[in-house]
């Protein structure tokens, strides 16, 4: 049964338990996430829990459109506020949540890169050329050689952190690169 | 449902797979790539590697079933819940049928509340002092209205303004002469005065019988406490940057060691509720400048320099103001007369969603230094405001060194990642925030 199938069902019924088996196909992403924020497994899982009787209430109340996205922003939201309050007492993202539904949907678009079929190969060729040594050399030895971070890593003697972030930036600039009407391939 | 959660353990299995190094450099690479795709499944991983994956997996197991009891318990909450609920309205009707019992004088229980607070405005008892002014004031101006009011009148007054009004307003306020206050030295009426306006307007609206010269004089009184109070601790200043001498708006002052604080309006002006004391410290804070401290002035003027911090990390300074300004300042001015500070905390300047770091950590990465000039370091200031969306929008320069530094700034912030715009009490504020940026020769 898919996420949204299981989800229109309870919001019918108001049975829990097919709020746990839709949360439970994500919740590992869940306290991936947690953990990141919150550096701390004890409290990592507070909040998995935390997040869960959250959501029993809010997919009652909210339209939403994709589970997974919303899942993952209510989460960050969440830790953020944590820190925050570990940080200052306030709640003042918590407010701003609450209020904000339609900011919190943010609907996630795949990059180009990403996508299975690329639309345009010659100006994302061109496009390629505009980026720098390193943004380049990343991108082309994950999506067209098909290396680990770890293999490029090794490859360009860099750190795996420094990949990551040479392929997001690359990625980003890529973006701008194909939107842009004047570069022709 | 059975093929779904085996698509389940796959997902996580991936992910101890990954962590426990147990894929080739085609299966990661693969992960890799879906990663790419979902920033929600690439963060999860990377809080993921904290834990060694054994760990990771025994975690994964214990929220499982952490997950099922609560499902089971929040099901017995709801029967409690109706239950709970059943005998409340039990109560509710029970204690409904006792009053409409006792109104009918049907049951005699124990009733009759009102009957002793009656007979105390009946006999003339010693009323505290403040309360005989108040009696003999409204004796004076006022003799048609009938005697339990003027009683309810004084105990209204005694109330909301708790204490005596202090001598000194009749110093201060020349209407006050028409108040003849005569605080007998025995009662506690030294303390300060803490009188809230809109309190006062409540009893004087609430008692419609009031003389219009009665309501005047509290309003008089009020007023007179309030200026009394501003002007003995009020510094007012402008904060500018030592740089180039420009006022910083959105800077904020507050007082060493308390929780009073101001925020610089458009001119690099502020007011703030301090000094008198001759000890007291102000503290200013302005993103990428230096902390400043400076003892609180007397003569109640002062001028405050900040230096630019030479931190190299200080390459994005940001700091939320604007059109808001204003309401915020009313709002610390209420504070003063309901005393209430609290109420200034509720204002939160537009903010990077993922913080201030990442968010200078993708200007430094991200920035070019423009080729067509000879400058060696430049600073861009840019207004803009957060869209609902949390994307900047309405940018304007509001300081360049030239257009090709302009361009660069307003590419980094429009591409760049999203804000949290400003809120206030919550509620989205569109308001414009600056950012300052600095160009350095040497990236």
């Amino acid at each position: 049964m898919p996420d949204s199938v299981l989800l229109e069902k309870y919001r019918i019924s108001g049975e829990i338990e097919l709020i746990g088996e839709l949360y439970s196909r994500h919740m590992h992403l869940v306290y991936g996430v947690c953990l990141k924020y919150l550096h701390d497994r004890e409290d990592a899982r507070d909040a998995v829990m935390d997040i869960f009787e959250k959501l029993i209430i809010e997919f009652k109340i909210y339209v939403i459109r994709d589970i997974k996205s919303w899942l993952y922003v209510l989460t960050k939201n969440y830790c953020l506020m944590e820190l925050r309050k570990r940080q200052s007492g306030e709640h003042r993202i918590r407010k701003w949540q609450d209020q904000q539904p339609e900011f919190m949907e943010t609907i996630h678009e795949l990059h180009p890169i990403d996508k299975e079929s690329i639309k345009d190969e010659a100006k994302l060729k061109k496009c390629m050329e505009h980026l720098a040594a390193e943004q380049k050399e990343c991108i082309r030895l994950f999506y067209f050689d098909n290396r680990s971070y770890r293999e490029i890593a090794s490859a360009l003697d860099l750190d795996e952190k420094k990949v990551k972030s040479h392929l997001q930036n690359g990625k980003r600039n890529l973006k701008i690169c194909l939107e842009d009407r004047h570069v022709k391939g | 449902m059975s093929k779904d959660k085996i698509h389940i353990r796959k997902d996580l299995q991936n992910f101890l797979d990954y962590t426990g190094d147990r894929m080739s450099d085609r299966e990661r690479n693969a992960f890799e790539k879906e990663l790419q795709k979902d920033p929600f499944a690439s963060e999860a991983l990377e809080g993921m590697s904290f834990v060694n994956p054994p760990d990771l997996a025994s975690d994964m197991a214990d929220l499982q079933s952490q997950l099922k009891k609560r499902i089971t318990i929040r099901r017995r909450v709801i029967i409690y819940r109706i239950a709970a609920a059943v005998a409340i309205f039990f109560i509710i009707s029970a204690s409904l049928l006792t009053v409409y019992y006792d109104k009918l004088g049907l049951f005699r229980g124990p009733v009759a509340i009102t009957e002793p607070e009656k007979s105390e405005f009946a006999s003339p008892a010693p009323e505290p002092s403040e309360t005989n002014v108040q009696q003999q004031l409204l004796h004076e101006q006022q003799s048609k209205a009938d005697k339990p009011e003027h009683q309810d009148m004084g105990k209204g007054i005694t109330k909301t303004t708790r204490v005596a009004i202090p001598e000194q307003i009749s110093d201060t306020e020349g209407k006050a002469d028409r108040v003849i206050i005569s605080p007998s030295p025995n009662e506690p009426c030294e303390e300060e005065a803490d009188v809230t306006v809109e309190d006062l307007e409540n009893v004087s609206g609430s008692n419609e019988s009031a003389p219009a010269a009665l309501k005047e004089m509290i309003y008089t009184r009020g007023n007179g406490a309030l200026s009394d109070k501003i002007g003995a601790g009020m510094v007012t200043g402008v904060v500018l940057s030592s740089e180039n001498k420009t006022p910083l708006a959105g800077a904020v002052i507050s007082l060493k060691g308390s929780n009073v604080t101001a925020i610089t309006d458009l001119e690099g002006k502020f007011e703030i509720k301090a000094g008198g004391t001759g000890q007291e410290i102000l503290v200013v804070d302005f993103i990428g400048m230096i902390r400043q401290e400076v003892p609180c002035p007397d003569n109640k003027d002062i001028n405050i320099l900040m230096d630019p911090s030479n931190e190299a990390s200080e390459d994005v300074l940001i700091k939320g103001f604007g059109s808001s300004i204003a309401s915020v300042k009313s709002e610390t001015a209420r504070s003063f007369q309901t005393g209430d500070e609290a109420s200034t905390g509720t204002y939160q300047p537009a903010s990077p969603a993922d913080g201030y770091r990442r968010y200078r950590n993708y200007i430094s990465e991200n920035i070019n230094y423009p080729g067509s000039t000879e400058l060696d370091k430049a600073v861009v200031v840019l207004g803009f405001v957060v869209n609902s969306s949390g994307k900047p929008e309405q940018y304007s320069v509001l300081m360049s060194p030239g257009a090709a530094f302009s361009n660069e700034a307003i590419r980094l912030l429009l591409h760049g990642p999203l804000w949290i715009p400003a809120q206030k009490n919550g509620k989205y504020l569109p308001e414009e925030t600056r950012i300052r940026i600095v160009f350095n020769r040497k990236n």
